[in-house]
């Protein structure tokens, strides 16, 4: 692991060789296979993949959110110099909603219906403050007057169905940042909005981690975003970490060819007929993956060494590394 | 929602008038099933050995002679103005008689509804947080009974081990017959002839209760926001009691408000069982007596009643979930 980049120096989050399996009917499913990451403080790091990639799980396990039939194989999760993973409960829920928090993605489902949203806020503080009702309800309003709410006086006492799927994530965000946690994990915050609604939350997203001082942890599949909001990147494919490097780097020189595709995935190219690039293939089956490197099956430049071992991370100078056959400096002999 | 309270005036109002003609319904189909039935009123309530004299002066004075479209007319015109006729048995008005029993089978009701409803749902919070574990096997399969077991069967085992064999408590009624207690001693003596009877009633509501909250909070564990609740670093007991509950309770209530019609039903069997002199009994005492006026005015009121509890499970359903509007 190289040390944290970007803004403020010393490293709050350290995920390594993180394993987490999911037991099924039909077998093993690897969800996250070895994936290693690290969040600076005031850092803003972006987790970048398809669907069933991992990015998710991997945001959930950090919170301790593994679904039901997963387990953690391996891994340590370090927090503020605690290890997660080895957290009571009680002890996890003392980081939760304080120092670590989270955003989800459908603002529609994430707010309890039946709970003003000022008083859905304030519990933060009821619970980790000792705040009594009154107070957290003040409180509660100004974090929504934070998340740039027009009258948050209304909107506190209101329940989530009198407000816009906009409103309900700045809301969302606003439980969130009350606590002043020390990272803010946002897990595809944007992708149930309206695109005008999305660019907004995005900017907010950003303000609020310059104003707040704190660290920003991005899960997406949109490199758009990553672009506008964070310092550094994480590409994951299959549960594994493809490349990883400052954006500007990878966007400017990305040498793995899956990041590749993913930047060329975002281009709509007019001179192509108006078409959308796509990655030809289909993702590995996670039960039972082909051993290797896990993007052999879509990959244009694919190699026999591809199909047999599982390529190192190899470190391109600062933060850039990436995990492709195709610059080591010499591939190992693979002949049958 | 909040602030002013005029539409909750307005929608119980006009759920009040939407009401009248179910009213009027229920009576008109009750009052043609009941001289559908064979058998004279006159002829039982003079008795087995009564001359023809005695008979003809009965039906004269019920009015029993008149055509049956003339007695429902009578009938209804009375209902409407308060005046549910008098009883053949008790030759009393029907109002009175009802309105003197009906505090005992309330006392019951709610005695058995607030039994079978607080340990129904804490029972089913407590399972719905391990579903499958030992504790939620066990409470469901007691729950299984209790939703099986006949009303009427159940009340005369309950008799038959803690009366008979026991002697633990009274087998029915609803005071002792040569106490003359007051105050204190009055309470618990009507305590003492309370158990046995709510046990049996609440059992079966109880397992409803359970059976429906359960599902309904398994359910609802698995809803987003008891993620957003559980990220926000609240205690279990908070995101169970404070979030899950109050989401798993609306369809809840709502279904429970629909079922009083049943608990009624209910009323009649425990009731007999119990000698509680309560509407249910009286209700079963005037149809083998074809007490008539008596019969209609029962229906007449607990028709009303449930209307009136139904009315209740919306309002209370829509206090607790702000998403219903009253309209």
């Amino acid at each position: 692991m190289s040390g944290a980049g970007g803004a403020g120096g010393g490293t709050l989050l350290a995920v390594e060789d993180l394993r987490l399996h999911i037991d099924t009917y039909r077998g093993t499913v690897r969800a996250i296979d070895g994936i290693s990451f690290t969040v600076g403080q005031q850092e803003s790091v972006g987790i970048v993949g398809e669907s069933g990639s991992g990015k998710s799980m991997t945001a959930l396990s950090v919170l301790g959110f593994t679904p039901p039939g997963a387990r953690v194989v391996s891994g340590r999760v370090s927090f503020e110099g605690r290890d997660l993973l080895a957290l009571n409960d009680a002890g996890m829920r003392a980081i939760r909603g304080a120092r670590l928090a989270m955003v989800f993605q459908d603002p529609m489902t994430f707010l309890n219906p039946l709970m003003r949203i000022g008083d859905q806020i304030g519990e933060v503080l009821v619970t980790h403050r000792g705040l009594g009702r009154r107070e957290a309800r003040a409180r509660a309003v100004e974090a929504l007057r934070l998340v740039r709410i027009p009258s948050p006086e209304t909107v506190a006492g209101q329940y989530p169905h009198q407000l816009s799927g906009g409103m309900r994530q700045r809301a969302l965000i606003a439980m969130a940042i009350v606590g002043e946690p020390a990272l803010l994990i946002a897990d595809e915050p944007t992708t149930a909005l309206d695109v005008t609604v999305q660019a907004q939350i995005i900017a907010l997203l950003r303000d609020i981690k310059e104003e707040r001082g704190l660290s920003l942890l991005l899960i997406t599949h949109d490199l758009g975003i990553v672009a506008h909001v964070c310092d550094r990147l994480y590409v994951v494919y299959a549960g594994r970490i493809m490349e990883e490097g400052a954006v500007r780097t990878l966007f400017a020189r990305s040498m793995h060819p899956y990041t590749a595709a993913l930047l060329a995935s975002v281009a709509y190219d007019e001179d192509a007929g108006g078409t959308v690039s796509f990655i030809e293939g289909n993702v590995p089956n996670p039960i039972d993956p082909p051993p290797g490197c896990r993007f052999q099956t879509r990959c244009p430049r694919v190699m026999p060494v591809c199909r047999r071992m599982q390529p190192p991370r190899l470190p391109q100078g600062g933060d850039h590394a990436v995990y492709c056959w195709l610059h080591a400096p010499e591939l190992p002999d693979v002949r049958d | 929602m909040s602030g002013s309270s005029l539409p909750i005036v307005l929608y119980v109002l006009r759920r009040l008038v939407q009401a009248v003609p179910l009213v009027v319904g229920i009576v008109t189909i009750n009052f043609i099933l009941i001289r559908l039935a064979p058998g004279d009123p006159a002829t039982l309530l003079a008795g087995e050995f009564a001359d023809r004299a005695t008979v003809d002066r009965l039906r004269e004075e019920f009015g029993l002679n008149e055509p049956l479209w003339v007695q429902y007319a009578t009938y209804l015109w009375k209902v409407a103005s308060l005046d549910l006729g008098h009883s053949y048995r008790f030759r009393a008005p029907v109002t009175e008689i009802v309105l003197g029993r009906l505090p005992n089978t309330l006392l019951l009701l709610v005695v058995s509804f607030g039994l079978s409803m607080v340990l129904g749902i804490l029972l089913a919070a407590l399972s719905a947080r391990r579903p499958n574990s030992a504790f939620d096997n066990t409470a469901s399969t007691i729950a299984m009974l209790g939703y099986c077991l006949p009303m009427f069967w159940l009340g005369m085992m309950l008799i038959l081990v803690f009366s008979s064999l026991l002697g633990w408590l009274p087998t029915g009624g609803m005071y002792s017959l040569r106490g003359n207690a007051t105050g204190m001693a009055l309470v618990a003596d009507i305590a003492r002839h309370l158990i046995l009877p709510a046990t049996a009633y609440a059992a079966y509501f109880m397992a409803m209760a359970y059976r429906l909250t359960r599902a309904k909070l398994i359910e609802t564990l698995r809803e987003d926001y008891i993620r957003t609740a559980r990220m926000k670093g609240l205690s279990e007991r908070r995101v169970l009691f404070g979030h899950a509950l109050r989401n798993a309770m609306v369809p809840v209530i709502a279904v429970m408000g629909l079922d009083f019609g049943v608990m009624i039903g209910g009323a009649v069997v425990v009731e007999t069982v119990f000698s509680w002199p309560g509407v249910g009994r009286l209700m079963y005492e005037s149809i083998l007596s074809r007490d008539y006026p008596l019969l209609l005015g029962i229906f007449v009121i607990v028709s009303f009643g449930v209307i009136v509890v139904n009315l209740l499970a919306d309002l209370v359903a829509a206090l607790v979930d702000p998403r219903i509007a009253y309209d």
